[in-house]
């Protein structure tokens, strides 16, 4: 839910943990305790889409947690944040956009030990788009207070027997029924691409086709579709907001009608009251959602959701179920 | 119940070799993560194995549908 500053601190003086998403201002001016938090001022709340810098959007851990810790992690620690994550429980993890850990988990988050043994979701902080050039994206351990741009920060929350931890996700794309694109190497740009089985310049091929960039492309992981969505194309170089990968074949995503509709189609009937959700800012943005609802499930709009791996324009949600 | 290592299916679904949708977002990820492993180091199969049957014991009760299919 959305929050302010001083429900926050009652919330923690309560002995509640908290998992916080909201501007670095109000970020800074929570009292240090159990808490996370990164930065980001676009939200789905209960009542829709809203941008606001004056309130923070609020998880609560599940006061049956069995144990809930903090994990600061760097590009050389972060391969063993499944490891670190309860066996039985979930971790969130927020890393800051546009960081060294950033690409680094996108790139190889699956081959992370444990990962899929493991809960691991989360999101990318970032940072209201007027402020692009002038702010950056930040997480906070709230133990210290202290501010980062260069790690991440992590909850890794303990779970009694007979809950368990699940994550989902809600991904609106379809692979359409266009070119097989193919890549010649992983990364979260390029140059080239390999058209069903024709090599030939991405950038071409795009505006050869018209093709509508705020869609984007997406690949079938058995089942599971992935997405990378586009940055920019420049000067014949297209950029990702995650990494393609060599040897993954993707398709154009077909076209989506309302947004709005499609998400609360698409979120699974039984999931009511997830302990965690969030969004992607691009589906906040191509899909006008501000002051428009995407059924219950609510949460902050990110840079990038991690579910398991680094995801885009894709809803990620923790639930806790009976076993 | 979780079948054995040794059943040909586990080995078949990491080489690719099975064209199932999986109805739970982890079990795509990691078939995929699995059979980008086995490309790179093949003779890892047992170990591969062993993580997808972790996987489908934690996982069992909302694995269900996907196990009557592929076991």
């Amino acid at each position: 839910m959305l929050s302010d500053i001083e429900a926050v601190k009652r919330m923690l003086d309560s002995g509640k943990k908290l998992v916080l998403a909201g501007e670095e201002s109000l970020l800074r001016r929570v009292p240090k305790g159990q808490w996370i938090g990164g930065t980001i001022p676009y939200f789905m709340s209960e009542t829709g889409g809203i941008t606001t810098r004056d309130r923070m959007y609020v998880d609560e851990i599940p006061a049956s947690a069995t144990d809930v810790r903090i994990g600061i992690y760097d590009t050389s620690s972060i391969h063993g944040i499944a490891t670190a994550t309860p066996d039985n429980g979930y971790s969130i993890l927020i890393i800051p956009a546009f960081s060294p850990l950033h690409e680094k988990y996108a790139l190889e988050a699956l081959s992370f030990d444990n990962m899929f043994l493991r809960v691991v979701a989360g999101w990318i902080s970032g940072i209201h788009l007027d402020d692009l050039g002038k702010a950056s994206p930040l997480v906070f351990d709230g133990l210290t207070g202290q501010a980062m741009s260069d790690q991440g920060v992590a909850m890794h929350i303990g779970l009694p027997s007979g809950l368990q931890a699940q994550l989902g996700v809600v991904n609106i794309f379809e692979p359409g029924a266009g070119d097989e694109i193919e890549f010649g190497a992983s990364g979260f740009s390029t140059t080239q691409c390999i058209i069903n089985g024709t090599h030939r310049g991405f950038v071409d091929y795009i505006n050869e086709k018209k093709l509508d960039t705020r869609l984007p492309l997406v690949a079938n992981y058995m089942g599971t579709h992935v997405n990378v969505s586009i940055q920019s194309l420049d000067g014949g170089i297209a950029k990702f907001y995650a990494p393609v990968f060599e040897g993954v074949k993707y398709h154009w995503a077909k076209p989506v009608g309302s947004y709005p509709e499609h998400f609360s189609n698409a979120i699974p009937a039984g999931v009511t009251k997830p302990v965690f959700s969030c969004n992607c800012i691009l589906n906040y943005l191509y899909g006008e959602l501000e002051n428009r609802k995407t059924g219950r499930l609510t949460g902050p709009m990110t840079f990038g959701e991690i579910g398991y791996q680094l995801l885009n324009q894709t809803l990620v949600y923790v639930s806790v179920a009976n076993v | 119940m979780v079948p054995s290592a040794l059943h040909p299916t586990w080995a078949r679904l990491i080489r690719g070799e099975i064209d199932h949708k999986f109805s739970v977002t982890g079990a795509g990820l990691l078939f995929f993560s699995l059979k980008q492993q086995f490309m790179k180091e093949p003779k890892g199969l047992p170990q591969q194995i062993d993580t997808a049957r972790q996987f489908f014991e934690k996982y069992e009760s909302i694995l269900t549908d996907d196990m009557k299919k592929l076991f």
